[in-house]
């Protein structure tokens, strides 16, 4: 059985011709009981028909003038001497991201590498240059620095203490200095970062610049 | 007028947008000629303010002009340039909302578009009519957005359900559910309209 509500829900299609021939033969039976639904699809079609046989608004006389001033000034405004290539941001962006992401991930992935195999990474055997002549070490140990981290660390020990004499005094009277002076095996190696001096300052942020 | 050589078929939107991409500004010509009016109508509609509607028309082919390259072959050029009017028109109604936070009064019967066009209604059966374009046009206003969109672009820009679909981006049962709920807004709103043409018929 077709409803009123039904009928309603379903007009559009009916009065285009969309439906199936079953639904078409049920909603024609409903409408020949339903005076009501029989009036309101003969008020939609008239409504269509008036809504499509609304006068067509036109552009002012003057819209073409308009709009070429506008061009104009746009061209103006723009600098028509030098233009910039034309990017569509809307898709060349993503890939933009994407390439980036990519580059530091393969950067990170080749230094791992480097740490896995106990060899120095590029950053490492940067810092090993800076390293080298205060902590002596035969070539055959291995790498003291297993980390990044940890190589940073010392780095930003050394060059504070190398930058700073104030700091290598007040360490001297503490007791420190020693432990990177002093060759072979001593209180202090690198490759064990608590038994670093807790007391001094360590900068994160120049080491990445340095090199 | 264009250089092309003569064809038995027009050029399609497509070619011409083509051309423009190519800088061939004969084509932009030929794509506002083809355009500006049913845009218009379009933007009238939605909106019931033709100066609003001239300035959103505008706006689009300026757009048209300055990101031709926006455009993909991948899609049918009038759906393109209908969206940019569409959201073009949304975003003119959402400033109005704004401006209206000041001023309530320019709603209505009373715009100066009234007067003007009043002379032309010189015999009472186009004064009759210009009112009842009045009416349907104050009736399409007062729906909510989505539903005018729809009934703008499917029964008086009379366009596929399938482009409107594409156009405002919505699926296909979306906009034939939206275009029958907007009928029968409608339809309740102008019965006396209505039912006069019914007799008239």
């Amino acid at each position: 059985m077709t409803d009123c509500y039904k009928f309603e829900k379903r007009l559009s299609d009916f009065l285009e011709e969309s439906l199936s021939t079953n639904e078409k033969e049920s909603f024609e039976r409903h409408l020949g009981k339903c005076a009501k639904c029989r009036k309101k699809s003969e008020q939609v079609q008239v409504l269509r028909n008036t809504l499509s046989a609304l006068p067509r608004h036109k552009t002012s006389p003057s819209f073409d003038t308009v709009l070429r001033s506008n061009i104009r000034r746009e061209i103006i405004n723009n600098g028509s001497v030098f233009r910039f290539p034309k990017i569509n941001f809307v898709w060349q962006l993503p890939v933009f991201a994407a390439a980036a992401i990519l580059f530091i991930a393969v950067g990170i992935l080749i230094d791992q590498a480097f740490i896995r195999n106990n060899q120095l990474s590029p950053i490492a055997s940067a810092n090993k240059i800076i390293l080298e002549p205060q902590t002596s070490r035969t070539l055959d140990t291995p790498s003291p620095h297993k980390t990044f981290q940890e190589s940073l660390k010392i780095t930003n020990y050394v060059m504070d203490r190398s930058r700073s004499r104030s700091l290598e005094r007040r360490d001297r009277k503490r007791g420190y200095n020693q432990s990177l002076q002093v060759k072979g095996n001593t209180d202090f190696h690198p490759n064990d970062a608590r038994s670093f001096p807790s007391q001094t300052n360590f900068r994160a942020t120049t080491a990445s610049v340095r090199f | 007028m264009t250089k092309q050589p003569i064809q038995n078929k027009p050029p399609t939107d497509e070619d011409l947008i083509l051309r423009f991409q190519n800088d061939d500004f004969a084509a932009f010509d030929l794509i506002v000629h083809r355009y500006k009016d049913q845009l218009l109508n379009f933007a009238y509609r939605f909106l019931g303010n033709t100066e609003e509607a001239e300035d959103v028309v505008q706006e689009t082919f300026l757009r048209l002009y300055r990101k031709k390259h926006a455009y993909r072959q991948i899609a049918k050029f009038s759906t393109w340039i209908y969206t940019i009017t569409g959201n073009l028109a949304k975003t003119e109604l959402r400033k109005r909302k704004r401006r209206k936070l000041v001023s309530i009064s320019d709603m209505g019967f009373e715009e100066k578009e009234y007067e003007i066009e009043d002379l032309r209604a010189n015999t009472e059966r186009d004064a009759d009519e210009f009112l009842k374009e009045k009416i349907i046009q104050k009736a399409i206003d007062e729906l909510p957005t989505g539903f005018r969109q729809v009934i703008v672009l499917r029964d008086i820009q009379e366009l596929s359900y399938e482009e409107v679909g594409k156009i405002l981006k919505i699926p296909l049962g979306t906009v034939k559910s939206r275009v029958n709920r907007a009928r029968l807004k409608l339809q309740a709103k102008l019965k006396d309209i209505v039912d006069e043409n019914m007799i008239r018929r």
